[in-house]
């Protein structure tokens, strides 16, 4: 049974699949004046004003705070207020100067021209406006910064936001912390689509490159694609989940205001980060992240298997399971689909749905639909049996034996 | 930088205004000024001589490199001259006391030129002995090896026996030669006015030029872009590609400070900008304009005015 | 080279020479109002310097990405305008009271009546328009802060500081040849991602003459000598600002550009400063 679609979760994004904004492209093509740059002064002036001019939005009333302490919020290029538009919460975003492609995006949301603002010179013109639902949270990038934060739920929350992501043929194109929003309830929102691509923009070039702390080293404007996203979501979930296992990465986050190593430091380091990172995560029976971790030395900038990496297992089935691979990797399969997913380099057959796995040498037992892992380390000769217990020969060379209330503990 | 105003001042007080020139009586109460210097006639210990306060710091740079080597000339048409350093007192832009150096330069008796040339143009035998006494004055500067390098009309008089003698010698260099185009001017200006138009004027060989601007008689450096030209007794402007950007209009101008220049016109001083228009209309005696506050003090029949940079009157005096 | 991003990790300085001299007393338009050319500069300047200010705010706090100096010279003397210090971070800068300048505009209320605004802009330095144009001297102030910058062991790997000479006139305190030995000991300075940017903006006094702004090789072919001084002094942009500079000058001029600006009027020196300051690398 998967898990249900939360629409909301998106809800920004509605419209991606929705009509394009036909007016927005005229104007696309009409206002190429790349020049024209506006001061964020200029436009906080015209939105604080009691006379700020908007063309079509009506009934805007622009409020004191974006959100805490900070009147209003700066983007590269762009300024962002909290406002009530007829009674209803939004946040309005205004360019700094003209980018294309944002009807493409944005659809509706999307107002061109829309606010007036006047240049040093005492001119009048128009600025672009998006205008989307507001989200209460926080940033991720200040979550992270407060050291109690729940790392574990987190990790987990991002892990759920790439899963929908990932099966969309939309991306985002920028995805780093301070672009998704941890809300109130739990969950991940992602913010700032400016880089996006959308299925309408296929065949053409990316106009902004994301940010190179979270992007694949080779990625250039040429990769424009629903795969743009890969890298970013394999190195941040990485990066969350080894800090759920150490927690000082956070404070080197905290202090650099980034991870290390970045993407490119990864690859140069050859190999020797990643094996080191895929072996701690081996050693926790981790599997998914080992697998996750080896995709961050891809020579690819799209990673087409991360999707199915994430895939989450099946929660409970009556049907027959049964060991199977997969792309030389096993797992273990019902009619509905996996239960355990094909990231093991050895399995066992379950037993009161409890199995050993084994990956890069590690071993663990799992629980069936549940996720509960219990690491056995360098283990060998090792033994299932039919109550679920296990007997193996630790590292060490003892011989140990784990009974299903350990397990189950 | 000193002022004609404080050049005035001094002149009308020279008691307080001078360390050792006392007793100095101001002649005519006229200051002319020049590119380099301002210029009064004074008296001094029953001698006439041209006191001359330096307008530039490189004023006095051709005089003090000069004067050494006159003083081994045997003929005497080399003028003694005299820097007396630190002679005139003046109050500078925050009130204090500046001093400034001073060049004194005795006068000889004799008349202005253009007396001279008036009379050879009614006389043609005067005007073969003036011609004559050019070529003396050339012989002369030859054999002391020396240029005088501003002989101009105005720059020259005559003696007694009609001999030529320059003054205001303070562009005057060491080696002979760079007064031939000057000298061939001052001829031909004696034999133009003469009436049949006849010329008397011998060739002395071509002179070669190898700049644009030696084409102009008289030049200067250049100066924000603009060098200031001669051309048949008027001065304008041409840039370093030889184009005239500014016609030669005027009786005199100043080199460009922040975008002004003086300039000198029948009908008075006035004050331009690069493009050659009036910023100050030339009607009035004297126009000074000040580079480091860019206002101008303006001396009117009713006394001195202030204008701003841009040409507005700001306050009276 | 000039790919380095600016982070809070990675900062990078702007140094914004400014001439003070006599003759930028003289009056231009800008936009509907008439005020001096120094004026004028001095309103653009501080609107770039607020520019900055709010480019770096973020909800948490100012993010320290920047560090300003900006050089006054005129009147014999060369200043820095933003204090004793040479250069200020930006989240110091931020903590001060800059003067406020009131600009007044028309604009257009509900019922299509005209009316007229006050807008409060901060202004960071008084104008000021004096005396002589110590062009070289400012120059040697330049190589000084610049070369202890980029000593700085924290600024080693940084995108290179970008001084902006805005001048009117002509230098009065040396030849061209000293001009162009100390500008190219400027440029020589810098980080591992490249040397000094040094952008000379030269304003307009001539209408006639047309302006050159980031002028290609074939541009400046039978430029006057001023220009191609100006040309000589300043660096040629780096790549990643390319595309702005395209879409300002028109697909017919091709990179590599000059980093300056011939007899630019008003509106010319808010692109030029603009693309300088707002088109390289992203904040990240």
């Amino acid at each position: 049974m998967r898990s249900p679609k939360n629409r909301s979760l998106l809800s920004v994004n509605e419209d991606f699949e929705g009509k394009r904004n036909d007016k927005g492209a005229l104007l696309d093509s009409f206002f190429s004046i790349v020049n024209d740059m506006h001061t964020i002064a200029s436009i906080t002036n015209a939105l604080f004003s009691p006379t700020a001019e908007w063309r079509t939005l009506r009934g805007v009333v622009v409020e004191a705070e974006a959100a805490e302490g900070a009147r209003f919020l700066v983007g590269n290029s762009s300024v962002v207020v909290a406002a009530r538009i007829e009674g209803e919460s939004v946040m309005i975003k205004c360019y700094t100067r003209h980018k294309p492609r944002l009807s493409q995006i944005y659809g509706k949301r999307y107002h061109p021209q829309e606010l007036a603002v006047y240049n040093i010179m005492g001119e009048r013109h128009y600025v672009d406006c998006v205008v989307y639902p507001r989200i209460a949270g926080t940033p991720l990038d200040r979550v992270l910064a407060d050291k109690r934060c729940d790392i574990r739920r987190i990790a987990n929350a991002f892990e759920q936001l790439s899963r929908i992501l990932l099966d969309k043929p939309y991306a985002h194109g920028d995805i780093k912390p301070e672009n998704i929003i941890l809300a109130e309830d739990g969950q991940m929102h992602l913010v700032d689509w400016d880089a996006a691509f959308v299925p309408e923009l296929s065949g053409e070039e990316a106009t902004e490159i994301g940010t190179a702390a979270y992007q694949h080293p080779l990625r250039t404007a040429k990769h424009f694609n629903a795969h743009i996203d890969d890298y970013s979501i394999a190195y941040l979930l990485t990066m969350l989940r080894w800090a759920e296992i150490d927690r000082s990465i956070l404070d080197s986050y905290r202090l650099n205001y980034s991870f290390s190593p970045s993407p490119s430091e990864i690859f140069s380091l050859d190999r020797t980060f990643v094996d080191h990172l895929a072996t701690r995560f081996a050693s926790l029976g981790k599997a998914r992240e080992v697998a996750i971790a080896r995709l961050l030395l891809s020579p690819t900038v799209a990673l087409p298997t991360l999707r199915h990496l994430l895939q989450e297992p099946i929660a409970r089935t009556d049907t027959p399971i049964e060991v199977e691979q997969e792309a030389g990797k096993w797992g273990l399969r019902c009619n509905e689909g996996w239960v355990v997913p094909p990231l093991y380099d050895s399995i066992l057959e379950p037993r009161h749905d409890i199995t050993i796995v084994g990956i890069e040498g590690y071993y663990s037992t799992i629980r069936l639909f549940s996720s509960d892992i219990y690491p056995l380390g360098r283990a060998s000769r090792l033994k299932l049996y039919s109550d679920g217990s296990v007997s193996f020969v630790d590292e060490q060379g003892e011989q140990q034996f784990v009974t299903i209330d350990d397990i189950l503990q | 930088m000193t002022t004609i105003f404080a050049f005035r001042r001094a002149l009308e007080s020279p008691l307080t205004h001078f360390a050792t020139l006392h007793s100095l009586q101001w002649l005519q109460s006229d200051v002319i000024r020049s590119t380099l210097f301002a210029e009064a006639r004074i008296l001094l210990d029953e001698r006439e001589y041209l006191l001359l306060m330096p307008l530039s710091p490189i004023s006095l740079r051709y005089v003090e490199r000069f004067r050494a080597p006159s003083l081994h000339l045997s003929e005497s048409i080399v003028p003694e001259l005299k820097v007396l350093r630190d002679e005139m007192y003046y109050e500078g832009s925050r009130g204090e006391r500046m001093t400034c150096d001073i060049l004194l330069e005795p006068l000889p008796h004799a008349l202005p030129y253009s007396d001279a040339v008036a009379m050879a143009a009614e006389d043609r035998h005067y005007a073969e002995v003036l011609c004559d006494k050019l070529h003396h004055l050339e012989k002369l500067l030859r054999a002391a090896d020396i240029s005088h390098r501003n002989l101009r009309k105005e720059n020259l008089m005559i003696d007694g026996e009609h001999n030529i003698i320059p003054i205001r010698w303070y562009y005057a260099t060491q080696g002979y030669g760079e007064d031939r185009e000057a000298l061939k001017q001052l001829r031909e200006q004696i034999a133009v006015s003469l009436a049949e138009g006849t010329y008397l004027a011998e060739e002395y060989g071509t002179y070669s030029c190898s700049s644009a601007a030696t084409a102009y008689l008289h030049h200067r450096r250049m100066s924000e872009g603009l060098i200031a030209i001669e051309h048949n007794e008027r001065w304008g402007f041409m840039d370093e590609s030889g184009r005239v950007v500014i016609e030669p209009a005027f009786m005199w101008v100043n080199d460009f400070y922040e975008g002004r220049a003086e300039v000198m016109t029948e009908c008075g001083m006035g004050l331009i900008d690069k493009q050659g228009t009036f910023i100050i209309p030339p009607r009035y005696k004297i126009v000074e304009f000040d580079h480091h506050s860019g206002c101008s003090n303006v001396l009117t029949e009713s006394g001195w005015i202030c204008f701003n940079y841009s040409g507005e009157i700001i306050e009276k005096q | 080279m000039y790919t380095q991003e600016i982070t809070r990790k990675h900062r990078t300085a702007f140094i914004i020479a400014i001439d003070r001299s006599a003759s930028m007393q003289e009056m231009i338009r800008m936009g509907r109002r008439q005020m001096s050319k120094s004026q004028a500069v001095t309103l653009i300047t501080s609107s770039l310097i607020q520019e900055f200010i709010d480019r770096c705010r973020r909800t948490d706090a100012l993010r320290n990405y920047y560090d300003i100096a900006i050089v006054g010279y005129g009147d014999d003397q060369v200043e820095m305008l933003l204090g004793d210090e040479n250069f200020v971070a930006i989240d110091k800068l931020a903590e001060r009271q800059a003067m406020p300048y009131a600009i007044s505009y028309e604009q257009y209320d509900e019922s299509g009546e005209r009316e007229n605004v006050e807008q409060t802009m901060p202004l960071w330095f008084e104008p000021k328009a004096m005396g002589n144009t110590p062009l070289y001297e400012a120059f040697v102030k330049i190589k000084e802060i610049v070369h202890s910058w980029c000593s700085d062991e924290r600024n080693a790997e940084s995108f290179p500081p970008i001084v902006i000479n805005i001048t009117d006139g002509e230098y009065s305190d040396c030849n061209p040849n000293d001009l162009r030995d100390i500008a190219a000991t400027i440029r020589r300075e810098g980080t591992q991602d490249g040397g000094v940017l040094m952008l000379n903006i030269h304003l307009s006094h001539d209408n006639d003459l047309r302006s050159l702004i980031f002028p290609t090789a074939e541009e400046l072919r039978g430029a006057n000598l001023a220009t191609q001084l100006i040309a000589e002094l300043s660096s040629t942009m780096p790549e990643i600002f390319n595309a702005a500079i395209a879409e300002l000058k028109g697909k017919e001029h091709k990179a590599p550009y000059k980093a300056m600006g011939y007899n630019a009027n008003i509106v010319e020196l808010i692109s030029i400063l603009n693309i300088g300051s707002r088109s390289g690398p992203t904040l990240q």
